[in-house]
Order: structure tokens, then C-alpha cells, then sequence
């Protein structure tokens, strides 16, 4: 029978054997339900894949990168994040996704690297819309473009954006200004042909322009209508006690149910519900600029109107210059009114 | 929706903050950090999560983290109380036994920490396998030492060690070349250049090699054939089975006397023999994962320090230090001249103090608290237990140094200092007999005994030399003669009725010399007046 040669993997197990076997009987003080059968098998899939790839690195970078991986999987799969019933699968599919295709980032610097991106997965699975595995996708795309962790965790701040995270829409931006034109194309699902800073010039002024339509010089058709849909019920797995209010408060809406105040921030590519400090409760329920909402759920901006009927009877309205939120009585959301272009 | 991620703690569990309540940041404003993005339930960027994390609660985490999940020392000889304690007694020798009613600390734990980050030295003292030189390995992984470096560094006593085996050796070849002494090249040892330097059982070192090592723990430098290396501050961890300073070899009394603290390794308990039982098994090391968030570095230290030397001390209770350490010095029968009125003058003349003061005096034995002494303090001793105060302070999260601080350290920091008198005629009682051998508790007896005295005398309230040493303080520019002259008489009253007592007590010593002090320099002042005029 031939015998196999061990691989770099095993090598480096043996190697800091006691370690690690130390670290384990550490993690299982700590977490006790946790299984030495589940966890080997979690080192075999998760964390032997992304060690192979770097069979041609020096023992020292080996032995640093299995011990940061290791250590997660102790500890993400001790928590039940990770593992045969963990609690977010997200994180397996971008560290099955990342850590080996961006293994040239990894060994830079393994902790910097791997954390970011199982706590970037982590905050984005816990939208609604489950933006996380989009991400991923994205900056599995891009790291080959990324030569330094720096710049893939500055893509990886606009792609957070791009997927749904509105509520870093300014910061995004700003980066976004000092990205590699490819990287943003990437980002922006831009054709190849397209220039990405023009079109980063336009959607910075409209929060409800599409990349795809500030590529066409063509007037487009726009409407109000309800372009998202915030929050939910607390008993739903949202986080409304009661059918909410909002107010504008420095150019920036806030929904309150009385209990906790949520920052609400919106625009083209998604929607979030931010807990902020408590505010005070503005005297004015109805305070908005440039929408008009009357009882029957018509909605007015400029010379462009919409009837809505599910925002007859509103409670409360604010808006900025690009988008009206309003709440209505039978509903624990908040609606996200904005004039929309329809290509 | 969450947004943030909450900072969870990674891997090694580290006790979650705050470990003694204080209040807490509040989460506010509406300002969303898109580098947010990247915290949450794993620890992306070490030096972060340690920059957010106070200093002072990062040495409470350390101290339980040892507490927790390294040492098995299930100990709380420094005890603090947030009212009254349950009190037991067991046996019909009455042994106290008290449950603290606050959170208390673990001798053996909590000196060598502080000592790490006050850069001092530490005894650590116990019979063979009580986890001495673990307990020292530990606070060299603490100061960010690699367990190969600390090993490596650790210097062996034994009967057979040279100053070269400690200090280092000349290049062979640059003795050959040399044409003077400056330029030989000494290859000196590296644990020299260490910022936590540990001696395991210092008590076998020869003594001429002790001469060499007390150079480098008094004066921080090592020296052979004139060439010089200045080592860095550092915390020294000496450990030996024997406190009194026996062993191979005697220890030198100026080599004892840099010690700043001396720490009892204590017994095991065998109820935790369960929890010994699984580290055999599996074979636990806890020195080999220790955590990144609870070491500390160089710069660390470096501000934990400065932060320690400014906590503050109420002038209320440096009073009651001062009170306490003025019983030990005073020797009555030692000289006719008042200043020459000390152990230490019987010492240097090589007499037996018990000899001296062997005659009754008649004074009372619960005051004359130097009796049950054969030295006084010294000025080095004083300093350490102004820093030790301090720094517990500090580790409990405290901005001023509390009346307890005091008297859970200062045993720890005499321990040592303070020579026990056994034919004082305290010892002799039954309920003091056990104080012959345990001196923490016999050094906390003397300092409550002196706070006993101190109320009793009412010196909060009334201290006549405190005001008169206050008013001093407040200058002497613009004093006219006749003013000097009022409180030249202040000063010589106050004396008087000083000397109304029959006995010349030790706490009264240091008294009458301040008195004297101050007659003096008013008087000088006075004649400089006259001179003038």
C-alpha cells in the first residue's frame, strides 16, 4: 500500500499539537456541548481546505493562519454559529467562498482577515433580505483585484452598501471616491464600457438612481411609489413594539414606538432600522418638506403624484429632499416613499 | 435589526467587563461607523479590542483569568468587606473564619500581578511543587514574553553558579585583541535585557554571585571587566522554599532587603483535586493560551504605572501610615541624644536589642507597639508600601486609597521588613502565640492596634504637631519677629504638654523631633530677621 505523504495540513497539526489540544480542552470548559467528532470534522472541511492552498508559504505563516482559523472554529462552532446545526450558515459559505480564493489576503494577515469577513457575514445575515451571501459573491469577485487587505476591506465597506446596508451610504460613498475604477465597476455591476466615477457622480445626488439607469441619457419615466417596506412587529422577529412614528431630526429620519428609537435610513439598494440614543419626542407628528400626503394616501412631490391607498390615514410623515417615510396605524413598518425611475 | 455586531469575547474566555462595576459608556448619538462593518462575535483586530479596554480593567481580567482557568488557588486571604462579614469560629480554639462580604482577592494571584506592573520584586516563598515558579512563568507571559524566552531566561540557583553564569562571558576573542579594557566585548546573558526576570530559588546562589545579582536588582545594571549594561526596569520574581533566608547558602541581609514583597504560596486544597485530575489527563497547559487580550505591553505598563503613582491618598489616612510606622524605630535606653534614640544605633554599636531593652519600662504593652519589634522601617520600605497601596487601589478601580487598602498591604510589604521581637512579652499571651509564625496576621494586629491607639488619642480631631508642621508649610516669607517668637512658644508649649505623659512613647518620637525641627528653624529664621534689622 503506498503511503501517503503527509500534506501541510497534518504537518502543521503535529507541529503545534499541544497547542491546540490545549486550546480545545480550554474551549470545551467554556463550551461544554462542545463535540470533539463535530469539531474535527469542521477542522477537515472548514479549515484543512485553506491551509492546502498555502503549501508553497514557510512553516511560520502556516502555523499563524491554522491557528487563527482554529481558534474560530473553536470558537464559532462552540457558540453554535458554525457546525452541523449552526445558527448562521452564512459564515460557512463565505469561508468555504473567501478563504481559499483569497488565500493571498489570508496569509497577510490571518486575524485581520478572517474576523472582518465572518463579522461583516455576521452583520449582514441578520438583514431581513439576507444580503450576506451577495457580499460574499461580490468579494469573491473582487479579491483577486485586492493585492492588500486595506483595499479589500475598503471594497468590502462599499459592497456592504451596495447589498443593502443604506445606513453607510455617506462613509461608502467617500470611499467609493478612492477606489480602483474596476473594483467600483464590479461593485456598481457596471458594463465594461461604463465609467464608474460619472456614474458614482449621479447616484451620490439621487439616492434612488439605479447604476444602470444613470448610464442612460434617456429621460425615464419616474413615479412615487412605496420603494421599501422597514420593520416589523417585534412578535415577527422584527424589532416594533407598536405601530411606530417618525420625525426628522438634522436632515435624518428617526422611527420611535416608544420604546427604542431607530435611525431609518434608505435608498436604491436597500433599507435599515438603526437603534439609536433616545430622542426627544417632536411636538410636530406630520413634519416633512418636499412630499405632500393627505388622508386618502395620495402622495405629492413636485409635479409628480401617486395615489397609494395603504397610506390613507397616516400617523406620522418626515422627509428629506429624496425620500418620505410615513407610518399608518395598522402597520408596525415604516414605508419608504421615494420617486423611483423605471427603466 | 441589529446593526453592530455586540464585542464578544474570543477563544480564551476573559471575564466579561466590567469585572468591578463601574458605570458604564452609554450608547448614543447617531453617528453609524461603516467600520462597524467589521466587529462582531470574533476578534478581527487584537489591538483594537485592547486599546478599548481600560487599563485598570485589563489587570482585573488578567488577575481572573489566572484565578479562573490557570492557578487553582481558591484563596481570599486579602479580604474586603461592604458591610459587616459573617463571622464564624470553629474549634475550641475559637479559629476565626470569615466570609467577605465584597469582592476579596487571592494573595498569591494579586501580589505578583502588581508587582509586574509596579516593575518591583517579588518573593514568592512555599514548600517544593506549589506552583511558585509557575506562578512566575505566568506573569512573564503576561509581560508578552514567549514561554520559550521566559524558560530560557529563568536563572537557576544553585551552588555551583558563577557571576559569568549570571551576568555573562567576554568574547574570547576580543580579550586576545584588546589593548585596553574598553574594548573587550562582553556577550552578556539575555535575560538581563528582560522585562520580567525570574530567580528561582535564589537561596542557592553562592554568595559572591549574590553580590553580582544585587548589583543588578538594586541598581539595574551588570557589570564585568568595567564594561557596563544597563538593564531595563523590570519585575524580579525570586522564589525559595525558605523565607527566613536560609538554604544553601545564607542570603545576604542587602540582598533580602531589596525585596519588596513576599508572598505565601499556599497549600492545595484537595477538594479541586477533581480539577488537577483533568489538566493530567489532558494534559492542560494554561501558560501555552494565555490570552492576547491580558497581555500587556511594554508601553502598557509603562501607563498602568504612571496611572498607579496618581491615585491619591487622603491626607486622613497617611496620617494613620505615618502613626503606625513611628512605634517601630524608637529606643529609648539606645542613646542620651535624642536623634541617636534608635534600634538602629544598637545595631550598628552590635548590641542585642532585647538586651538593651530587656529592663521593664513600665510602659503599656497594647501602645508600645515597637516592643514586639527589633527594627524600625526604612525609608525604601515606606516607598514600597506607598506603591503597593496604590496600585491595589488602582486594581480595584478606585481613584483614592481606602483605609482597607492599607491594612490587606502593608503585611505583605513588611512581611519581610519587620523583625519580630519573640521575647516580647506579646507573644506570650495564648491568642497571640500563633502570631509568632504567621506575620501577615501579626503585622495587620500591630496596624489595627496602632489605629486602636490613634482613635484613642483622637488625632483626626486634635494632632496640636499637625497644625503646628501646617502652618510651617505655608511659608515663612513676611513672618515678622514677633509672630517667629509667638510660635517658637506654640512650639516649646506643645512640648510641654507633650512631656506631661509619663511614658515616652514611640509615636511620640518622631513628634518631638518634628517639634524640634520646626524650633530650629524658626529660630534660624529668627536670628536671619535680627540680622537684617
Amino acid at each position: 500500500m503506498a503511503v501517503l505523504s503527509p500534506s501541510v495540513f497534518t504537518e502543521a497539526l503535529t507541529r503545534n499539537r499541544e497547542r491546540l489540544n490545549t486550546k480545545f480542552i480550554y474551549a470545551r470548559q467554556m463550551f461544554p456541548q462542545l463535540d470533539s467528532g463535530v469539531f474535527s470534522g469542521c477542522l477537515t472541511q472548514m479549515v484543512q481546505p485553506v491551509v492546502l492552498t498555502m503549501e508553497d508559504e514557510s512553516e511560520e505563516v502556516i502555523d499563524r493562519v491554522l491557528e487563527v482559523l482554529y481558534d474560530f472554529s473553536l470558537d464559532l462552532i462552540g457558540k453554535g454559529y458554525l457546525g452541523p446545526k449552526g445558527k448562521y450558515p452564512e459564515l460557512l459559505f463565505a469561508w468555504e467562498k473567501l478563504f481559499c480564493s483569497a488565500s493571498h489576503l489570508l496569509r497577510q494577515d490571518p486575524r485581520l482577515f478572517a474576523g472582518s469577513v465572518l463579522n461583516a457575514v455576521y452583520n449582514l445575515s441578520s438583514l431581513q433580505e439576507q444580503r450576506s451571501k451577495q457580499w460574499t459573491e461580490l468579494m469573491q469577485m473582487l479579491s483577486g483585484d485586492c493585492d492588500t487587505i486595506s483595499l479589500f476591506l475598503d471594497a468590502g465597506k462599499v459592497a456592504a452598501w451596495r447589498c443593502g446596508l443604506a445606513h453607510y451610504r455617506q462613509a461608502a460613498l467617500e470611499i467609493a471616491e478612492t477606489l480602483k475604477p474596476s473594483i467600483l465597476a464590479r461593485i456598481l455591476e457596471l458594463p465594461p464600457e461604463a465609467d464608474p466615477v460619472a456614474v458614482l457622480d449621479a447616484i451620490k445626488n439621487d439616492p434612488w438612481l439605479t447604476p444602470a439607469a444613470a448610464l442612460t441619457k434617456d429621460s425615464q419615466q419616474s413615479q412615487l411609489k412605496v420603494a421599501r417596506v422597514l420593520g416589523t412587529f417585534r412578535g415577527f422577529g422584527g424589532v416594533m413594539l407598536r405601530p411606530p412614528h417618525v420625525q426628522l431630526l438634522d436632515n435624518e429620519i428617526f422611527a420611535s414606538d416608544n420604546e427604542n428609537s431607530y435611525l431609518v435610513s434608505a435608498d436604491v439598494f436597500g433599507g435599515t432600522l438603526q437603534r439609536t440614543a433616545d430622542l426627544s419626542p417632536s411636538k410636530q407628528k406630520k413634519s416633512q418638506r418636499a412630499f405632500i400626503v393627505d388622508k386618502h394616501g395620495t402622495v405629492a412631490k413636485d409635479h409628480y403624484s401617486s395615489k397609494i391607498p395603504e397610506l390613507a390615514d397616516s400617523t406620522s410623515c418626515a422627509s428629506t429632499e429624496s425620500t418620505l417615510a410615513v407610518t399608518i396605524p395598522r402597520s408596525h413598518s415604516v414605508y419608504i416613499v421615494a420617486l423611483v425611475q423605471e427603466l | 435589526m441589529a446593526g453592530t455586531g455586540s464585542k464578544l469575547n474570543s477563544l480564551q474566555k476573559i471575564s466579561e467587563a466590567p469585572t468591578n462595576p463601574q458605570a458604564e459608556k452609554k450608547l448614543g448619538g447617531r453617528v453609524f461607523d461603516v467600520a462597524d462593518l467589521y466587529e462582531g462575535p470574533v476578534q478581527s483586530d487584537q489591538q483594537k479590542a485592547a486599546a478599548d479596554t481600560p487599563l485598570d480593567e485589563k489587570l482585573r481580567q488578567a488577575y481572573f483569568w489566572i484565578v479562573n482557568h490557570a492557578i487553582i488557588s481558591p484563596y481570599y486571604d486579602i479580604e474586603y468587606n461592604d458591610g459587616p462579614p459573617q463571622l464564624f469560629s470553629l474549634g475550641d480554639k475559637k479559629s476565626r473564619i470569615a466570609f467577605p462580604s465584597d469582592q476579596s482577592y487571592s494573595s498569591f494571584i494579586l501580589l505578583p500581578l502588581l508587582t509586574l506592573v509596579l516593575r518591583r520584586r517579588c518573593l514568592l516563598v512555599g514548600g517544593p511543587g506549589r506552583g511558585k515558579t509557575a506562578s512566575a512563568i505566568l506573569m512573564g507571559v503576561l509581560a508578552g514574553y514567549s514561554l520559550k524566552e521566559i524558560k530560557r531566561g529563568i536563572q537557576h540557583g544553585q551552588p555551583q553558579m558563577t557571576i559569568s553564569d549570571l551576568l555573562g562571558n567576554p568574547l574570547p576573542s576580543s580579550l586576545v585583541n584588546a589593548a585596553s579594557m574598553d574594548e573587550i566585548v562582553i556577550s552578556w546573558r539575555k535575560w538581563l535585557g528582560m522585562r520580567a526576570k525570574i530567580i528561582d530559588e535564589y537561596n542557592r546562589i553562592p554568595t559572591r554571585t549574590q553580590s553580582a545579582l544585587l548589583t543588578v536588582m538594586a541598581d539595574n545594571y551588570a557589570e564585568i571587566l568595567d564594561q557596563v549594561y544597563e538593564c531595563p526596569e523590570a519585575a524580579w520574581y525570586l522564589t525559595a522554599n525558605d523565607e527566613a533566608g536560609g538554604g544553601t547558602y545564607q542570603v545576604i541581609e542587602a540582598l533580602r532587603d531589596r525585596i519588596d514583597v513576599v508572598v505565601h504560596a499556599l497549600h492545595f486544597n484537595t477538594r479541586f483535586l477533581g480539577e488537577l485530575l483533568n489538566r493530567v489527563e489532558q494534559e492542560f497547559r494554561p501558560e501555552e493560551i494565555v490570552p492576547a487580550q491580558i497581555i500587556f505591553t511594554e508601553q502598557e505598563i509603562d501607563a498602568i504605572h504612571n496611572d498607579i503613582l496618581s491615585v491619591e491618598i487622603p491626607d486622613g489616612l497617611r496620617r494613620r501610615i505615618e502613626f503606625f510606622a513611628s512605634h517601630f524605630e524608637f529606643c529609648e535606653q539606645a542613646a542620651h541624644q535624642l536623634e541617636y534614640k534608635t534600634k538602629d544605633t544598637v545595631k550598628v554599636a552590635g548590641l542585642d536589642f532585647t538586651t538593651v531593652s530587656s529592663q521593664e519600662t513600665g510602659k503599656d504593652k497594647t501602645i508600645d507597639l515597637g516592643n514586639q519589634t527589633l527594627n524600625g522601617l526604612s525609608v525604601r520600605a515606606f516607598m514600597t508600601c506607598l506603591a503597593y497601596v496604590k496600585a491595589v487601589a488602582y486594581f480595584r478601580g478606585a481613584s483614592e486609597v481606602s483605609f482597607e487598602d492599607v491594612r490587606q498591604m502593608i503585611p505583605f510589604v513588611l512581611h519581610d521588613k519587620l523583625v519580630q521581637n519573640s521575647d516580647a512579652s506579646f507573644f506570650d499571651l495564648p491568642e497571640h502565640e500563633a502570631f509568632r509564625s504567621d506575620k501577615i496576621g501579626w503585622i495587620r494586629r500591630l496596624f489595627d492596634l496602632s489605629c486602636k491607639e490613634y482613635d484613642r488619642l483622637d488625632l483626626d480631631r486634635d494632632d496640636p504637631v499637625a497644625r503646628l508642621s501646617a502652618e510651617f508649610e505655608r511659608g515663612l516669607d513676611g513672618l515678622s519677629e514677633s509672630e517667629t517668637r509667638k510660635r517658637l512658644t506654640r512650639i516649646e508649649k506643645t512640648l510641654n504638654q507633650l512631656s506631661r505623659g509619663r511614658k515616652f512613647y514611640a509615636h511620640l518620637y518622631d513628634d518631638v523631633l518634628k517639634l524640634k525641627y520646626l524650633h530650629q528653624r524658626y529660630t534660624n529664621y529668627l536670628k536671619w530677621l535680627q540680622w537684617q534689622s
